[in-house]
This record gives structure tokens, sequence and C-alpha cells, in this order.
């Protein structure tokens, strides 16, 4: 099912619900009998709660794409640098090149363990409200460190890798001891730079 | 004891409308803002709102003698 049919499919039952749950007024006001709570139970908790579960999966899953994290203007000149073709960042590549094939930001700034997609939609809410209350500051950095072991979801199987990282090297990355930043980048491009572009 | 069965299904089915106005709101409009209030604000209400309602139903088979 593509994204634009679930967000299509959201609304609508998202709508119906909101109708039903209009109707219960109604409902309510009748005296008590077995189809007055039938009628309560799913109009104010079944329909709504499924409505509700998908309508959170559906943002979810459009707040991943890359347009959406660049609709706070703090993010433009990193979504211009992706498309960038005089850009040599690894951020640009990996977009250019099409390595990876969608969400590109999300696939890399989320952690490929349990509650990696709930840290990182946490944080993405985290950024909202200070973009919304003008509570950050520039430039804008990111918090804590980055965990490399995302690189090495994708990287650290490949022949590539393996061959161009000796085993000394690999267990030096494996050990956080070292990382790709070492020898690879930048990531993305300088926010002075980028603000003037 | 009636009043507050009443009282709590009104105020559990407010907060499930905002809950699904919000929702409603950040599908048609998906800009960060109706995402955030919709994850932030509505979800806390839906899920305010259906425990609101898990109430109801135990006042309610309470006040006929069920439970």
């Amino acid at each position: 099912m593509t994204t634009l049919n679930l967000h299509s499919i959201s609304l609508v039952v998202g709508l119906v619900s909101l109708a039903i749950l209009v109707g219960m007024v109604r409902v309510a006001k009748r005296p008590n009998s077995p189809e007055r709570h039938w009628l309560l139970l799913f109009g104010v908790a079944v329909f709504p709660t499924l409505s509700l579960w998908l309508g959170a999966h559906t943002t979810m899953e459009n707040a991943k794409s890359p347009e959406f994290c660049g609709s706070c203007h703090v993010m433009g000149p990193f979504i211009n640098d992706l498309k960038n073709p005089k850009s040599e960042t690894l951020a640009s590549r990996h977009y250019q090149n099409r390595f990876i094939l969608e969400n590109q930001c999300y696939s890399c700034h989320t952690d490929y363990t349990v509650f990696g997609p709930v840290k990182a939609k946490m944080a993405g809410i985290r950024h909202v409200w200070k973009y919304e209350t003008g509570t950050y500051g520039l430039p804008i950095k990111l918090r804590g460190t980055y965990n490399f072991q995302n690189c090495l979801h994708c990287h650290g199987e490949s022949r590539r890798f393996l061959e161009k990282h000796d085993a000394d090297l690999q267990k030096q990355i494996a050990a956080k001891e070292t990382d790709c930043l070492q020898c690879h980048g930048p990531v993305h491009p300088e926010q002075k730079q980028a603000q003037n572009r | 004891m009636k009043t507050l069965t009443a009282v709590t299904l009104q105020i559990s089915a407010i907060l499930i409308t905002i809950a699904l106005a919000t929702m409603v709101v950040s599908l048609i409009w998906f800009t960060p803002r109706t995402v955030t209030l919709f994850l932030g604000l509505g979800l806390t209400c839906g899920i305010a709102g259906l425990v609101l309602y898990l109430a109801y139903v135990i006042l309610d088979l309470h006040s006929r003698g069920v439970l």
C-alpha cells in the first residue's frame, strides 16, 4: 500500500470515526439498554482507538521523508545540500547515488535497536517544540554523539568495507575507539557555508 | 452517582473528539506543527479519554450493582 493511499484511508477513517462520535450524543441520551452500551463501546472506544492507531502510524510513516524534515527552515540548507550536484558531503553522495532509496534523513539518524524508532520520534517532537518556541541555538548541533553503528548496519558486511578496512581497524570501529569520520566526510556542509546557499 | 457516571462519559467523549480532530487536521495539513499537536496533545487526550471511558464502564456497572 502506498503512503498516499494509507494517508487517504487514515483521513477517511478519522472523519467517519469523528462523525460516529458526534452521533453518540443522541445515543448517550437514550435510557440504559444493552444496545446503548454496545453503541457507546464501539462509537466512543473501539472505532476511535483503531482510527487513532492508524492515524498515528500514518503520521509516523509520513514524517520520515526528507521533505518533512526540510519543512523547518533551519533544515533547508541540509536538504539543499542533499540535492546539490556539486556537493561532496557524505549525505549528498548517499542521497544522489540512491544508496538509501527513501527516508534518507531518518535512515541515518535512527538507531537500529528496539527503541531506536521511538527515540527518533521523541527527538523529532523535541525538535519541533524547540523550533516552534524558538528555543534552539545556531548553528544547530546533533544532540549527544552520533551512533556509528548505524553506518555499519549497511556497510558493515559489504565486500568493499571488508576489503578496505583491515581486521585491526574493524575491531577499533566495533570497539568505538575510532569512527567513520576520521577518514570519511564531511557528512553535512559547514553551517556558515550552508546558510549562505 | 448517576451524574458522575454521565459526566465521566461526556469528558471521555470530548477528549476523544479532540484527539480525532487533531488527527484529521494533521492529516489534512501535514506540517511539523500539526503533527506535534496530534502526537503531543491529541494522543494524550485520546489515551486520557479511553481511560475515562473505562472509568465510566466501571462506574456504570457499579451503579447497577453488577460490580
